[in-house]
């Protein structure tokens, strides 16, 4: 992050916010995992309350596929941005 | 009146036409009828509850290409018959694909192998828990209460920042083990197999011989075949490593020469379900030099050959069976269930003429495609309710009426540069013991009866 070799040193208040930062993301990308794997793979008829074999899998591969989606555009958008500003990064 | 109709010539054109399309429809309709039936028919599997925690039954398909095709048509099968059964009996699968000769098996010898070296780290791990000497607890008698004491600071002081114990789901609940379906079942009716294709067939059970009877390390001959310098791209046109689905016909490939380009090839593995995803996709096999390393860059989008088998069918009787895999049943310590190789096994023959003079025989088969998706429906319901039988020698001709359609060059061809799927397919009586196979006349049909009496026009009353 700062082109340094070695690991910065943070105070305990960058320690903090860091930590605040990464438990926003998690929680923002949880909720959006949920919300978009619920809407594509849980039934709205509410037949029951437990999740059958069906949704199960379904919600198994769609969280795997969404990591897994994550991931790459996440290398992708890391590539972009060295190609462009290899400065920046 | 009759000047009303059209002329002789169009009533002909007429005719043939609303003929063939006609039996089309109704070839197309009885198999949509067909499918819908059989999916009716196990649809309480998948809307049974699933406990969070548990995973469900998964199968392994394997999906080879018929010879000199595509790809494709083999999924084509598999995607418009078997799968939708699969699907509503709410099963999880697993498809390895190859588009060359030997990838399956290659893929398949690997997965023992890599079961192989979880075995012996599961028992390495069970005797040292056991090997317990009084000396050594002598030696660390007098410390262990204040051994233990400390270790249990450490692990009761807070991670410095864990999300799981702030994040909504976590908060409440603990995590509870994940816990595979199949390792909870009778064995025998725990996961399946399913081979598209007879040489999707051959090559498992090539496999699986390579994977139990052959070496844990690749022997000196695998290596030097892999490292030795690279020579012309013999297969048509280039094959990119990361399809999935083949662009190129399945040529037979060159087995017996011992110049072939560097780097092993990243079987193309489709999964569907999570955790295999990710471990799946990334390594390739330790290719040995640096050469192959700076050969790799400029050859990935070219032809990789597929790694050589590490034992040949006429070494299966010399070789013994592995320590690790002697006892009866095989647990594989990952996943609790039973090893692949015993879980039921089921083949689909994938019959696919070409060539001008069978025009004939594959227009008729165009428009009787109904009575092969019965056929190959039962088969997977079959394999759904796991009615398996132990295996006999017989069965390794399962699906062998499929060879009858391979073109005669392709395999002349084949036999002349030792191609694996020409082979005779061959097994060791240890190994196939083991298996077992899904018996479609273990299950009822499930078509409706027109008996008899029935039926309203029949006039003759018993």
């Amino acid at each position: 992050m700062f082109g340094l070799g070695g690991q910065p040193q943070l105070n305990s208040q960058q320690k903090l916010s860091a930590a605040e930062a990464e438990l926003d993301l998690v929680t923002d990308m949880f909720n959006k995992l949920v919300d978009n794997c619920h809407k594509k793979c849980i039934e709205q008829s509410y037949n029951d309350g437990q999740l059958n074999k069906n949704e199960s899998t379904c919600v198994d591969r769609c969280v795997a596929k969404y990591f897994e989606t994550n991931v790459k555009v996440g290398e992708n958008m890391q590539q972009l941005g060295q190609a462009f500003s290899p400065g920046k990064f | 009146m009759w000047k009303k109709l059209p002329s002789p010539g169009w009533l002909a054109f007429g005719t043939v036409v609303s003929a063939g399309a006609s039996g089309i429809a109704y070839d197309k309709y009885q198999q949509s009828q067909t499918r819908s039936l059989y999916m009716a028919h196990v649809e309480k599997g998948a809307t049974s509850p699933l406990e969070s925690n548990l995973k469900p039954r998964k199968l392994i398909v394997l999906v080879a290409p018929p010879p000199n095709d595509y790809l494709d048509t083999s999924l084509t099968l598999w995607r418009r018959w078997i799968k939708p059964i699969l699907y509503s009996s709410g099963l999880d699968y697993e498809i390895v694909t190859g588009n060359k000769q030997g990838e399956i098996r290659s893929e398949v010898a690997s997965r023992i192998r890599q079961l192989r070296k979880d075995l012996i780290s599961q028992e390495q791990d069970q005797t040292e828990e056991k090997s317990w000497s009084w000396s050594s607890w002598f030696k660390s008698g007098r410390n262990t209460a204040a051994q233990e004491t400390a270790v249990e600071e450490e692990q009761a002081k807070p991670s410095p920042f864990d999300i799981r114990s702030v994040l909504g789901v976590f908060y409440h609940n603990e995590p509870k083990p994940v816990i595979l379906e199949d390792s909870l079942v009778d064995p025998s009716v725990a996961g399946g197999v399913i081979c598209v294709g007879r040489g999707a067939y051959k090559e498992y059970i090539a496999g699986i011989h390579e994977g139990i009877l052959g070496p844990l390390e690749e022997p000196s001959k695998v290596v030097a075949a892999a490292s030795a310098a690279p020579a012309e791209t013999v297969s048509s046109g280039t094959v990119d490593s990361e399809t999935l689905v083949g662009q190129t016909p399945l040529g037979t490939s060159v087995e017996a020469s011992p110049v072939e380009a560097s780097p092993v090839e990243v079987v193309p593995v489709e999964t569907t379900a999570a955790e295999a995803a990710p471990a799946e996709a990334a390594p390739a096999e330790a290719a040995p030099a640096e050469a192959a390393a700076d050969e790799d860059s400029s050859e990935k989008k070219k032809d990789v050959p597929v790694p050589k088998a590490y034992i040949l069918p006429s070494e299966y009787s010399n070789a013994s069976i592995p320590a690790e895999l002697s006892k009866p049943l095989i647990i594989d310590p990952k996943t609790g269930a039973p090893a692949f190789f015993e879980q039921p096994l089921l083949v689909v023959a994938v019959p696919n003429l070409s060539g001008f003079t069978t025009i004939p025989t594959r227009i008729s088969r165009f428009y009787q495609k109904r009575f092969l998706c019965e056929q190959v429906s039962h088969s997977t319901l079959a394999a759904v309710e796991s009615k398996s039988r132990p295996f006999t020698t017989t069965d390794l001709d399962l699906g062998a009426y499929e060879e009858l359609d391979w073109p005669k060059s392709w395999v002349e061809t084949g036999k002349e540069r030792g191609s694996e799927w020409v082979q005779p397919l061959q097994g060791d009586d240890r190994v196939l013991h083991r298996l077992r196979v899904v018996e479609p006349a273990l299950v009822p049909s499930i078509q409706p009866e027109t008996t008899k009496e029935n039926d309203e026009f029949n006039t003759e009353k018993k």
